[in-house]
């Protein structure tokens, strides 16, 4: 598909957010008017990338990088921070990420954004207190692009291709950046195999963030049983299917962890092993759809299905006794691809 | 033959199209399946039983 271009009548900006809304074109909120000189600053951004970034699912659309800008534009984005949201396109419509699966599916999925390296400095994301929430332009309008091309190039409306029971306030957008300066670990994507500094996106299929306070543990040892327990939950479903978890890590419990020699790995293999269900918590009628999968309680305790490395983690956020449990869609896998 | 409900068929048409399957049919029944009881499923089987059969 070709970029139109439409004539619209003169409105004002409140016209316009009623004339984009009854066009099918908003996700609730007020757009920007995705003029022609406004999409051709996005374009300019774009020198050197292809014309167009293939089928968009679930519609299969090929929609050309005009068409991609005017949505970008319309959900708030800074121009320059345009070809992150085409990373994230891309990265999402890899085959191991399952888009169909992830756009169609009940669950409350949504694409979660998290930015590395100079990809944060390009989308000027915030990375520290309060970085899932609101306050800053990156974070707010990148997901937010993204899901706005799915939504009116891809044709995933909701109730339509997308049939999230529920969905999530996460479907709106859900991005973020990496706090590499306060970890004591090396960022997510330099595990992932990239170069430090390297702009990196990395998107995956997540819930909402599940809060995990402790205030009281006082060495590494003790926070891992209170991560593990909020990991450990029956109605997750990381809890049947082979699926990733992503744990933010906030600055103060890594560096509680990292003082106690606490390596990445070590803290994968002991989650693994210290999130367990008691088969109490476990209906009887579940207990036998496990079993159909062949998962089966070990002494009374079952495991979170994947393994150790299904366990993904990053440091974000600001001071506080907290860290953040993402629960995946399972059936996916993170992709990360430079920007 | 697939099975869909009537919740899904229209994402399912879509999903069939996409993967290069226009022509698959679908016996469809009322939604929901997952958690029904032993006579709630028999209906369900009432409706599809004759869409398998054809006319």
């Amino acid at each position: 598909m070709s970029a139109q271009v439409i004539a619209v009548p003169d409105l004002t900006a409140q016209q316009w957010f009623s004339f984009a809304e009854q066009h099918g074109w908003s996700d609730g909120l007020p757009t920007l008017v995705p003029t022609v000189e406004a999409v051709e600053e996005f374009v300019e951004v774009t020198t050197g990338l292809p014309a167009s970034m293939g089928p968009i699912v679930p519609s299969g659309v090929n929609a050309d990088i005009r068409s991609l800008a005017a949505n970008a534009l319309m959900a708030g984005c800074s121009p320059s921070a345009f070809p992150v949201v085409l990373a994230a396109l891309k990265a999402m419509l890899a085959d191991e990420f399952n888009p169909l699966g992830v756009l169609a599916t009940t669950h409350p999925c949504a694409p979660l954004i998290l930015l590395s390296g100079r990809a944060r400095d390009i989308a000027e994301v915030n990375s520290g207190s309060n970085c899932l929430g609101q306050g800053r332009r990156g974070n707010a309008t990148i997901g937010r692009a993204l899901q706005l091309i799915l939504a009116n190039l891809g044709g995933s409306r909701p109730g339509e291709l997308d049939k999230a029971t529920h969905g999530s306030p996460a479907k709106y957008t859900f991005c973020f950046g990496e706090d590499e300066q306060g970890s004591p670990w090396e960022p997510l994507s330099v595990r992932r195999g990239f170069a430090p500094g390297e702009p990196v996106v990395t998107v995956f299929a997540a819930e909402g963030p599940h809060n995990i306070n402790d205030h009281g543990s006082t060495c590494g040892e003790q926070l891992l049983t209170t991560i593990a327990g909020t990991m450990a939950t029956p109605g997750s479903n990381n809890f049947y299917l082979n699926g990733e978890h992503l744990l933010i890590f906030g600055p103060e419990h890594a560096e509680t962890l990292a003082r106690d020699g606490w390596d990445i790995d070590g803290v994968r293999q002991a989650l693994h092993g210290l999130a367990r269900i008691s088969a109490d918590f476990v209906s009887a009628g579940k207990r036998t759809e496990l079993a159909a999968r062949g998962i089966e309680p070990d002494s009374g305790w079952y495991k979170m299905a994947g393994g150790a490395e299904c366990i993904q983690i990053a440091v974000a956020g600001g001071p506080g006794k907290h860290s953040v449990w993402i629960p995946t869609f399972g059936t996916s896998r993170c992709v990360s691809i430079v920007v | 033959m697939t099975i869909v409900t009537t919740a899904f068929l229209a994402l399912a048409t879509a999903q069939a199209r996409l993967r290069n399957h226009k022509d698959l049919s679908f016996v469809v029944v009322t939604h929901p399946v997952g958690g029904l009881g032993a006579s709630q499923l028999a209906d369900r089987i009432s409706e599809a039983v004759p869409q398998l059969q054809g006319p």
